[in-house]
């Protein structure tokens, strides 16, 4: 089985009038043999018309680093490893599936049957909906889980407001405190406290240099 | 006035509007590398562990119901420009998608890959199909 690479371009799935869904890809393992998907820049979008999607993709292994897809993503059995990129639509995981998200951007929520969400980076807009047992693992700082939401700041640095519905109550979620690698935003006041002091700190400095 | 329109009428019955007929596919099997800039209308094959290159000038479409590039074994398309457009669907058959490889590998950098729009069968092409 071969592999699918997208750099750049625009792929799009056929317009539809029926029921019948649209890709922009689809690919599927065939004999437990599935190929790669790697998605580097571009743009993949699922047809006009009914209930089309962006990605639909059985087995073996997905990396996206850049580029866009429309329309939302399907997986089934799958390691999706997202570090960038824009994901519009849902992202629907099962049977297994792996996602590591540590970049990137999804807009329309995720659903998960059955899979494993590890969550260190990037902003997911929408909730995530747990059917089935599930485990989100979430890496950041100051995380907490309340009133049905997951909120602190992951550990890239990125704030993380997540809504989390489990319909089934079976599912797990792991808040890990780990420390933050990423670049944090200060409040301006914060700021502007730190570089006085700074600033005090080397006017003395100097004055103890003077004197000795 | 009247001898212009018979002069017409008997053009057109000298020599009648002609039936296209529906070409051969266009193959690639050579073996190692091979590029595609041109127009194609019946749709491309590629076999026999062929490099296939898609550039700029490319416009390949086909008939109804067949993918605009199909890949028989593992050989590898890379599209860097050109428009890639699956055949439409039909009342009895799925439409056609962009590039169809089972076992081949698709690389895309630039260019337009899009599935075959449904016929009336209800089963529209995906824009890449590797099934």
């Amino acid at each position: 089985m071969g592999d699918i690479i997208v750099n750049g371009g625009v792929i799009t799935g056929g317009d539809t009038a029926g029921i019948d869904a649209a890709f922009g890809i689809v690919q599927r393992d065939f004999a437990g043999d599935a190929g790669t998907l790697q998605i580097n820049g571009g743009t993949v979008r699922g047809g006009n018309g009914f209930s089309s999607t962006g990605v639909r993709k059985r087995g073996g292994e997905m990396v996206m680093t850049a580029g866009v897809i429309e329309d939302g993503v399907n997986l089934n059995n799958v390691d999706f490893t997202l570090s960038g990129g824009l994901v519009s639509d849902e992202l629907a995981l099962q049977s297994g599936s792996t996602f590591n998200m540590s970049g990137g951007t999804f807009n329309g929520g995720v659903r998960l049957i059955d899979s494993i969400v590890n969550l260190t980076g990037g902003e997911i807009f929408g909730p995530i909906e747990f059917f089935g047992g599930n485990v989100l693992n979430v890496f950041g700082k100051n995380l907490q889980f309340s009133g049905g939401a997951i909120t602190g700041r992951l550990q890239d640095g990125s704030l993380i407001n997540l809504s989390v519905i489990d319909s089934f109550g079976v599912s797990t979620v792991n808040l890990i405190d780990t420390p933050i690698t990423g670049t944090i935003p200060l409040p301006m006041p914060i700021l502007f406290l730190a570089s006085g002091l700074f600033a005090l700190g080397g006017l003395r400095c100097a004055g103890t240099r003077r004197a000795a | 006035m009247i001898s212009m329109i018979k002069t017409i009428l008997m053009a057109l019955v000298a020599f009648p509007i002609m039936t296209v007929q529906a070409g051969a596919v266009t193959v690639f099997d050579g073996g190692g590398a091979a590029t595609l800039n041109t127009t194609v209308t019946d749709g491309v094959e590629v076999d026999n562990s062929t490099d296939l290159t898609v550039e700029t000038g490319a416009n390949v479409s086909t008939p109804p119901a067949i993918a605009g590039i199909t890949v028989l074994d593992t050989s590898t398309v890379t599209v860097n420009d050109g428009v890639i457009l699956g055949g439409s669907g039909t009342a009895t058959e799925p439409a056609g998608h962009g590039i169809s490889a089972d076992k081949g590998t698709v690389v895309v950098n630039g260019g337009q890959v899009t599935g075959g729009a449904d016929g009336t069968s209800g089963s529209p092409g995906a824009g890449i199909s590797q099934v």
